[in-house]
């Protein structure tokens, strides 16, 4: 049985501006991450899923409700090394690839979490030229960052974030800036890092192609979780993910449209060999 | 296309120069430009001509290349030169028409003078900017002043701004050139009008700039935090510097430097200043 | 009729130095006035720097671009008139806003066009409308607004100089399917109503399908393909070599007619995929 990692019980956060006026965010949401799992957060923008976020990394704490993050209660009287030792634990890659490398040289750039940690030299030697090699960058480890794609530059940020072995790692819409080539780039190497090492994937989208190759997905909308289940389960609802101005795959559609007018499907599949299937022994059995 | 501008010009390579502790490299940078102002004759000044060349071949930086970092400052030089020739009297009169009187003297300091401005450029190229990338120098400047520490100057602090300011002005660059395409694609004018429309036409361009600067501090920020950033206490380094058998050669090298222009000074010193 | 054509545009930056890079290689187009185009390719094809091109931001090397007939470049001090006239939205414009309200921000390219006052609130009321800005937002600070609303005054701020061509540089990028659809539904309102030619950028062949009627796609600073939706996803392996594709329904269409329905090849949208379908599965028809 995999242990939770995560674990939100009514979990709630609320914004006040300068004006005083204030915006619930969170409205008391409840949901499980194991270890190992890779789940994916789909909501539009403004739905309260970047919020989540940020409390996982104790950028923000939570308002109400309680927040465990491997083991580590989230408050917002922590002390800095208990911050420090939830930071080592849950690393963030963020949407903007610019805006997160900090060094003028990619190996450097990989080096400074390692070196916010303390680790030797020779130890961290090792973990820069792993990191890189994981996210297919080594042969680009003397370049300067700014002469780099998107999705490349998006590869170094993670490259940096699993040089500091943390046990999950967040992808804050990280995608959401890239062309379609980066894209594929980085939602390729969060699969390896989910299938090859075992890491916690909490994957922050608007996505639905991308949310779609999770092991489970939270739908969230106006601050509550609207759906918690595998993509299947989710894209079932149709209407209901429409209603909260999300997206399904186009075969699910079409199956949802064909049987809205009169015509029935055993199944609700997502990927479009099962609906060619589907369609082709209604069709064949009508014959 | 301005993105290509990088910051500080690196110019790779694996000469004695490149090779060399940046360390090592700064504190001969430092004594090259006060020696050069003790040169005084003009056998100094070829002596400390053909030391410069010499820097130039062994940095196997192409000369062209060397040359395009005197071109910006070729109007200052020039001025320097100008001026100097109509400010400086001397004994030997030239040329003389009303107020204006050249003298020798002033043509040979102008001449000097532009040879020291020049010769300075050339060998901070060489020995600094296009032979030590930008972190390794910010390294270099952390690693010298770091006795400071210990009078609480934050200099890790400063030396974080730096590599920083560095990492991003490329970005900014680029921005600029899109932001000023973007207005200009609005008719924005940059080019007509007197001091104070283009001053004006200047404000669609520097707020949407500041904007995205500041948004781009408070991500970057935040990134750092998350890579458990807290200041410089309990950091290890990826790159120690070390000095190696390059820097002994550079010592060898200031030593015959200084040693020649003193040599120069005090044995030769004809035509002087 | 023909509103805009490029004949044999090339296009090489830091011409004459080492890092000399090719971006355009002998561009020849038509623009249909009035039409909506999309323009596909992958990052660094050329297509920024085409885009570029056709509102005089750069100049080419070599070729002509025809605005009605006339030559844009013909007075170059009058660049600023063919800017006016053919709208460019670049990508992320967001970042262009700069002025107190959203209103003045939205009135900076009238202004320069030294319109009248009138005459500018009236365009400034028309963009926002088209661009789906609710009145209320018009007097708030471009800063205060949301994502998705910033995107769409800075769309306005381009459709308030009523160009006769918009272009727009993936004016949907980063958006949630909700923003996108807003986007281009009022892409598609806009050209209807006002006339004017539309040129965009993007992604996603689903909504290239959708919105669509011509398209061109580029690669490695040349034309790679161009013609209607038919002629263009009529050939998936030829996309698929530069790494595209089409519609996802196109490909389940492709799938059920080798598994033998009598299905025509041109569907690329889900609407068309289910009148097709309905009757070939006993139902009605839509």
């Amino acid at each position: 049985m995999a242990e939770p990692f995560i674990i939100a019980e009514n979990l709630s956060y609320t914004y006040t501006d300068e004006d005083g006026d204030s915006t619930d965010a969170l409205k008391g949401v409840s949901f499980t991450v194991n270890a190992g799992e890779y789940v994916a957060v789909l909501g539009h923008n403004g739905s309260g899923k970047s919020t989540l976020a940020k409390l996982l990394n104790v950028i923000l704490t939570p308002s109400g409700g309680k927040l465990t993050v491997g083991g580590h209660v989230i408050h917002s009287e922590m002390s800095e090394d208990e911050v420090f030792d939830v930071r080592r634990d849950v690393g963030m890659v963020f949407q903007n690839p610019d805006n997160q490398l900090v060094a003028t040289i990619v190996e450097e750039d990989v080096a400074f979490g390692p070196e916010n940690l303390g680790i030797p030299r020779e130890e961290m030697r090792m973990r820069v030229d792993d990191a890189l090699k994981t996210v297919g960058m080594y042969e680009h480890r003397a370049n300067q960052p700014h002469r780099l794609s998107g999705g490349q530059k998006q590869r170094v940020a993670i490259a940096g974030v699993i040089a500091m072995m943390p046990k999950c790692i967040v992808f804050d819409e990280s995608t959401a800036m890239l062309d379609p080539r980066g894209r594929a780039e980085v939602m390729q190497t969060i699969r390896r890092l989910n299938q090859d090492f075992g890491m916690t994937i909490l994957h922050i989208t608007h996505y639905m192609d991308e949310a779609v190759m999770a092991d489970r997905i939270l739908v969230v909308n106006d601050g509550e979780i609207y759906r918690d289940g595998t993509p299947k389960e989710v894209f079932a609802d149709v209407e209901g993910l429409r209603r909260v101005g999300l997206d399904v795959p186009q075969g699910r559609e079409l199956m949802h449209e064909l049987s809205r007018s009169g015509i029935r499907f055993d199944d609700k599949p997502i990927d479009i060999e099962h609906c060619a299937e589907l369609l082709l022994a209604k069709y064949n059995a009508l014959k | 296309m301005m993105k290509d501008v990088t910051l500080g010009q690196y110019f790779g390579g694996n000469s004695v120069l490149h090779r060399a502790d940046p360390r090592a490299k700064l504190l001969f940078s430092l004594l090259y430009i006060v020696m050069l102002f003790f040169v005084k004759s003009a056998a100094g000044f070829a002596f400390v001509t053909l030391f410069t060349v010499f820097l130039v071949l062994i940095s196997g930086v192409p000369v062209k290349i060397v040359l395009r970092s005197v071109r910006p400052l070729a109007l200052i030089i020039a001025l320097t030169a100008f001026l100097n020739i109509f400010w400086t009297t001397g004994d030997t009169l030239l040329f003389e028409w009303g107020f204006i009187h050249i003298y020798l003297e002033g043509i040979i300091f102008a001449l000097f003078m532009a040879l020291r401005i020049l010769l300075l450029v050339v060998g901070m190229s060489v020995a600094l900017t296009y032979t030590t990338t930008p972190l390794a120098l910010t390294d270099a400047i952390e690693e010298l002043l770091s006795p400071l520490k210990k009078v609480h100057v934050p200099v890790h602090d400063f030396a974080m701004m730096m590599t920083i300011a560095m990492r991003f002005i490329p970005t900014l660059i680029e921005e600029t050139d899109k932001i000023m395409d973007a207005q200009k694609a609005r008719g924005a004018d940059f080019e007509s009008g007197g001091l104070v429309e283009k001053a004006k036409a200047l404000i669609p361009i520097l707020i949407p700039l500041f904007v995205s600067a500041f948004k781009r501090a408070d991500d970057l920020a935040v990134a750092m935090e998350c890579r458990c950033y807290r200041g410089g206490e309990g950091r290890t380094k990826l790159k120690e510097l070390h000095y190696g058998k390059c820097d002994l050669l550079l010592l060898a090298i200031s030593t015959v430097f200084v040693a020649g222009i003193i040599l120069c000074n005090v044995f030769l010193p004809y035509i002087s200043i | 009729m023909t509103i805009l054509e490029l004949s044999d545009v090339c296009y090489t930056y830091d011409k004459g130095t080492p890092e000399a890079n090719e971006a355009l290689s002998h561009i020849d187009l038509k623009i249909e006035k009035g039409s909506m185009t999309g323009l596909i390719g992958h990052t660094g094809c050329g297509k920024s720097t085409l885009l570029r091109m056709l509102n005089g931001l750069l100049r080419p090397d070599s070729g002509k671009i025809l605005l009605d007939g006339k030559d844009i470049w013909e007075n170059p001090k009058e660049i600023s008139k063919v800017r006016f006239r053919v709208g460019l939205v670049m990508q992320y414009p967001e970042y262009q806003l700069f002025d107190e309200t959203v209103r003045a921000d939205i009135a900076y390219g009238p202004k320069n066009m030294k319109l009248d006052e009138q005459e500018i609130a009236r365009r400034v009321e028309a963009a926002a409308s088209f661009a789906g800005l609710t009145p209320d937002l018009l007097d708030k600070s471009p800063f205060e607004l949301s994502g998705g609303q910033k995107r769409r005054a800075a769309i306005a701020g381009v459709m308030a100089m009523q160009p006769e061509i918009l272009v727009l540089d993936e004016p949907a990028a980063g958006l949630d399917p909700k923003g996108r659809e807003d986007i281009f539904a009022g892409l598609e309102r806009y050209r209807r109503e006002s006339g004017a030619t539309v040129i965009v950028v993007s992604h996603s062949m689903e909504d290239m399908a959708r919105y669509c009627e011509r398209l061109i796609v580029m690669n490695d600073g040349a034309i790679y393909m161009e013609g209607t939706q038919a002629q263009v996803f009529g050939e998936p392996e030829k996309l698929m070599q530069i790494g595209l594709g089409v519609p996802e329904v196109t490909r389940l269409v492709a799938k059920l007619r080798e598994g033998g329905m009598p299905l025509s090849p041109d569907i690329y949208t889900v609407e068309a995929a289910k009148a097709a379908l309905l009757p070939l599965l006993g139902g009605e028809r839509a």
